[in-house]
């Protein structure tokens, strides 16, 4: 047994994100549409219930199309493909070539005499082969009704030769795209009749009153059907079964309105079925009665050999003990009714929306049924859909009656919903205090009763609207709000509020703040890398990111970074073949044992012969960068590397006071060499939310100097193993009341010897200083220098 | 006198406009300042001068005197700038900019717009858990939106959070009602990528609770908001729009800013550019986070900020955002 394949399940021809509502058929549900502009109504249709994405105007590119008889069929042309016909147009008989080979004398068909149109292209006469064609035959195709387009149109006989066509077809409709989006909480829109109680709603034309009609019962011996329903995702489930059919009574203006709402219906029982759901909304199913006496519905149990397609979230319908169909998906194979069908059974069904969901998502098979099936649609609407296309079943194909009782299983009944709204907070919600006849009027017109209290309004909610759309008090005042119409408030200001949030802010400040100095002052460029390592690079570097957590539906790059450096060398380097120097930064969060941080990383990349000008310029950043929020002290100390791609050479980590808030090194030449050879790069990853931390409120006002500040500057000169931390370290112990600052002003390296110019800063602050206060500051200092390092003079 | 004297002055101030050097410019000005120079000697004999001619041409000399001394300062100056110097001022600018990513200027934006209005601006983690990021939004379980597909799931009920809206979600927990945030971050959805579709893009979060927030606030805010973004005045318009966590719920569209609302294909045909989904927050949001909807009432939104930044920087391609070359990054500024 076989899951059915196209044909089986109604399917929208184009695609399934758009339903196509035909005004003709919205026109006869209302009594009064002459007041209706047809083309214009939309625009409000969009901002008051659901976007239109298009409407347009079929059958005006169609004109002087004929009702025409066939009178004679010559085939003795030059070409023996062509035929060459006589027909009449009632006023005159013309002569057409063709190409179509279904003509026969006596024929009703459509044709287009010189002058008319069709689809856009005028019709002429021209000679072919020799012979004077004088119009042109018509193809359903051609007339919109279906992509029939090889053959003549066969119209019925009582076609009155020589009419305009328009007269037996209604070529001209207005034909509205609506987005499902837009739809996806409003059941009641999914057919037609909904959307002709809508635009009732807004625009007060008069909506036609449902009436169940009366179905003509002309079996003699109706057999007993039977349905069960074992599960819960059932809320109702009616069928009954209809024979005498002749599949072959289509009816041409159904089906054009059906093919301009995007279906193709080839026999009656499509034809019917198809036109049901389009009007109110419910997938109604007819599958061929081959016997049929008990159904049985529950879902699909995994130990069944009868069908190997089928899996346990499929909810299954079985006519006497075997599949016929996935409930709300498709039909099987098996049960279609075919061309040749004349005993069906009609079914209409409400499933619950989360199963068909799972079901058709589990088949790979969403279509146009399961997509209905998921709105939630009325149960309340079910008799009606199944007697409506009884009827129009009956209409269509005299000859067919009804062969069985009927069945209907109602396990969730809907009930309405009655809502108190207050009426203060529907004025909170407005901005201003409707009336009662306005609120009043409003509801009515959407089929809502209200009783209007002193402080509140009751009101009950129909039942195509009470299935998940309205079910609480803000959902009748979107009712109201949209129905009075969006574009009608006033916008009103907020009311001013205290900054108490004012602090929460101060993170995004700073944030913002460092980006803004990162890139304008040090001319670095942001970048977002992704959250996710790149899994190449992590291979060509031979690094094992197997701990971090992964993303479980995704196949390659599903590592979450759990290190800043590591993502923005990934995703930068590649900039080292084009840029000999460039510098980036990115503020993001990576996420460390799954706890998230907050990190910042700096990459300067330049060439290796400018390593130490590169290390000292990520050095002056990071400096800066601090020196913008703080006047703590900020030292750098020589670390071994965190990171697996840093040099750990070279490395040294950021202290605020005590606090270290990260690192700076070199990345690793093997590393770096893969995309430049000749390339260096820099980084500095930075702890960012112990950055926040550092405390503000040290900047501390320091009074300049009162008395003359006198700077001494001494030279030192460096050996091999020394470093300017060493003397850093020796300097730090020195201690004099003069002494106010010192710094490094000046390096010199020439290969051999380094040296380190100190510029010292003593004043006094009492008095200026006297030379021999000066002098002798000068002769302590110097041999408290000597005697570690070496000081030229 | 008056006119020996004026004849003086022409051709001292001559003599000093065409001097080559300062050595020149020394010998002029003894030559008509110093001791022998006939102004002096004017000067000095003015005694032998009644008071009424004394007066006019002691006036006369020293305005001339005055004259001679800036035209020779103003000289001297030229010509100590043209000797000092030998550069080429014509060399290229150094172009070497850095820059900012378009998000960050876009949210920025946006995030100072909000901050006068009392917003503050907070931010919440990429990787969110189930509660935050649909349970608390009023997305249930069976909700299509939690679809394995489009979510990336981390396991143990961790995923990339599919929007900014947790964000709410973690304000109203900390610091309840009345409330007024932003918050721009960084959203994952399962997506092929390609030039509009991006598993990762940015957004930005707006939230307003207090009490008598009303429809009326949301649209001023919003109009706002966008007529700041796009430097003028911009029209909006709301629609019905289904999103679980707000009722009622719309889609803001504004008048499409190139054809001004007649049509075009930046709007495709339809005079209105679907901007950003918003509304009126449902109240078993408000529920779920403890707040009393019947006390209170509020709105959000939603403002895709790259889809803000691909219009402002007419860019057609949504994986420019997530890119890290150069090339394309040198091309953004800082504002
Ligand atoms: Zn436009």
């Amino acid at each position: 047994m076989q899951l059915g394949g196209i044909g089986t399940v109604r399917y929208r021809i184009e695609r399934n994100e758009s339903m196509l509502i035909s005004c003709n058929l919205l026109k006869s549900y209302l009594s009064s549409d002459t007041l209706i502009d047809w083309l214009g109504i939309w625009e409000l249709f969009t901002i008051s219930s659901a976007e239109v994405e298009r409407v347009e105007e079929k059958g005006k590119n169609t004109s002087g199309v004929i009702v025409a008889k066939v009178t004679n069929v010559a085939k003795n042309t030059p070409d023996v493909r062509l035929n060459l016909l006589t027909v009449d147009i009632g006023n005159r008989e013309i002569q057409i070539i063709t190409s179509a080979t279904n003509a026969y004398i006596g024929m009703i068909t459509a044709c287009c005499p010189e002058n008319g149109m069709v689809n856009g292209k005028r019709i002429t006469k021209l000679e072919i082969l020799g012979i004077m064609s004088e119009g042109v035959c018509v193809s359903e195709k051609d007339l919109g009704i279906s992509q029939e387009h090889t053959l003549m149109i066969d119209l019925p006989k009582e076609y009155m030769v020589g009419r305009d066509i328009k007269e037996y077809i209604n070529l001209d409709d207005i034909i509205v795209e609506i987005d499902n989006k837009s739809l996806t909480n409003r059941p009641d829109l999914w057919g037609h009749y909904g959307i002709a109680r809508e635009i009732a709603a807004i625009t007060g034309a008069k909506l036609n009153k449902l009436v169940d009609p009366i179905i003509k019962d002309t079996e003699d011996s109706v057999k007993t059907l039977t349905a069960t329903v074992h599960s819960d995702a059932v809320n109702r489930y009616a069928a009954i079964k209809v024979s005498g059919l002749n599949q072959k009574l289509v009816d041409l203006n159904m089906k054009l309105m059906m093919h301009y709402c995007g279906y193709e219906c080839s026999t009656l029982s499509d034809l019917v079925s198809t036109y049901t759901t389009l009007e109110y909304g419910l997938p109604v199913v007819v599958v061929n009665d081959d016997g049929i006496e008990n159904i049985s519905i529950k879902m699909h149990q995994d130990n069944e050999q009868n069908c190997i397609e089928l899996n346990s979230d499929n909810l299954v319908v079985y006519a006497n003990g075997n599949p016929i169909e996935v409930a709300g998906v498709c039909v099987l194979e098996s049960s279609v009714a075919t061309a040749d069908c004349s005993s069906i059974l009609i079914e209409v069904a409400n499933y619950d929306a989360t199963t068909i969901r799972k079901s058709s998502i589990s088949l790979h098979n969403r279509n146009d049924m399961s997509i209905r099936h998921e709105k939630s649609l009325d149960p309340e609407m079910v008799l009606t859909s199944l007697y409506r296309c009884l009827q129009i079943l009956q209409t269509l194909c005299p000859s067919a009656c009804v062969s069985s009782n009927l069945v209907d299983v109602y396990k969730n009944k809907q009930k309405q919903r009655v809502i108190t709204l207050s009426k203060k907070k529907l004025s909170s919600y407005l901005g201003f205090n409707m009336d009662d006849s306005m609120v009043v009027s409003i509801l009515n017109s959407l089929d809502m009763d209200v009783i209007v209290e002193q402080d509140a309004y009751v009101v009950t909610i129909p039942t195509y609207r009470a299935t998940k759309d309205i079910e609480q008090d803000a959902d009748v005042i979107e009712e109201i709000s949209r129905i009075y119409g969006y574009d009608n408030f006033e916008p009103q200001p907020l009311e001013l509020q205290l900054d108490t949030m004012r602090h929460a802010t101060s993170e995004y400040s700073i944030e913002y703040k460092v980006k803004e100095v990162l890139a304008s002052k040090y001319n670095l460029h942001e970048v977002h890398s992704y959250i996710w390592y790149d899994d190449d690079f992590l291979k060509s570097i031979g690094a094992d990111k197997s701990d971090c957590m992964a993303i479980v539906n995704k196949t390659s790059n599903r590592y979450i970074r759990d290190e800043l450096g590591m993502s923005v060398l990934a995703s930068t380097i590649y900039n080292a073949r084009k840029y000999s120097r460039y510098g980036v930064f990115e503020i993001g969060t990576i996420y460390n044992s799954n706890i998230p941080k907050k990190q910042l990383c700096i990459l300067l990349c330049d060439s290796a012969k400018m390593v130490g000008e590169t290390y000292q310029h990520v050095k002056n950043i990071v400096y800066g960068l601090i020196r913008n929020l703080t006047n703590e002290s900020v030292t750098f100390l020589k670390a071994d590397a965190i990171n697996s791609y840093m040099d750990n050479a070279n490395v040294l980590n950021i202290y605020i006071n005590e606090l270290c808030i990260g690192q700076i090194g070199i990345v690793i030449p093997s590393i770096t060499n893969r995309y430049a050879k000749t390339a260096a790069v820099v980084m500095a990853v930075i702890d960012f939310e112990k950055y926040l931390e550092i405390d503000v409120t040290s900047y501390d006002y320091q009074k300049p100097p009162k008395y003359p500040v006198v700077t001494l500057d001494y030279t030192i000169s460096l050996k091999k193993n020394e470093n300017y931390q060493m003397l850093e370290n020796w300097l730090s112990n020195y201690s004099s009341p003069l002494l106010k600052s010192y710094n490094l002003i000046d390096s010199y390296d020439n290969g051999q010897k380094r040296k380190l110019t100190i510029r010292f800063k003593i004043s006094h602050s009492d008095r200026t200083l006297r030379s021999e206060e000066i002098r002798g500051f000068a002769e302590e200092l110097l041999s408290y220098l000597g005697r570690q390092f070496e000081v030229e003079t | 006198m008056d006119e020996e004297l004026l004849e003086l002055k022409k051709q001292a101030l001559q003599e000093i406009a065409n001097a080559q050097d300062s050595s020149e410019i020394v010998q002029i000005k003894s030559k008509y300042l110093g001791k022998r120079s006939q102004i002096s000697r004017v000067m000095s004999s003015l005694k032998n001068y009644s008071i009424e001619e004394r007066r006019t041409l002691g006036q006369i000399c020293n305005t001339i005197k005055n004259e001679i001394v800036e035209a020779l300062k103003a000289k001297n100056n030229q010509l100590i700038s043209e000797t000092s110097y030998s550069i080429d001022i014509t060399m290229p600018v150094d172009e070497d900019r850095g820059s900012l990513s378009p998000i960050t200027i876009v949210g920025n934006e946006v995030c100072e717009i909000l901050e006068k209005m009392g917003f503050a601006i907070v931010s919440g983690p990429e990787i969110e858990d189930e509660y935050h990021n649909f349970d608390a939004l009023n997305i249930p379980s069976t909700h299509p939106a939690r679809d394995m597909q489009d979510t990336y799931w981390l396991g143990s009920h961790k995923l990339l959070r599919t929007h900014t809206s947790p964000c709410q979600v973690r304000a109203m927990e900390k610091y309840g009602a009345p409330l007024r945030i932003a918050a721009p971050g960084r959203c994952f959805r399962n997506e092929d990528i390609d030039a509009s579709h991006e598993n990762t893009f940015f957004q930005l979060e707006g939230m307003c609770i207090d009490k008598n927030i009303s429809i009326p606030n949301l649209i001023y805010v919003m109009k706002s908001i966008l007529s700041e973004i796009f430097d003028q005045e911009v029209q909006v318009r709301l629609r019905p729009g289904y999103f679980p966590f707000v009722e009622p719920g719309f889609e803001l569209d504004i008048k499409c800013l190139i054809c001004e609302g007649a049509g075009c294909s930046t709007c495709k045909g339809s005079g209105w550019i679907e901007l950003c989904p918003c509304g009126m927050i449902h109240p078993n949001v408000l529920r779920i986070n403890n707040i009393d909807p019947n006390e209170y009432s509020g709105f959000a939104f939603g403002i895709g900020l790259t889809r803000l930044a691909m219009m402002k920087y007419h860019i057609n391609d949504i994986r420019v955002f997530n890119t890290c070359n150069l090339e394309e990054l040198e091309q953004f500024g800082i504002v």
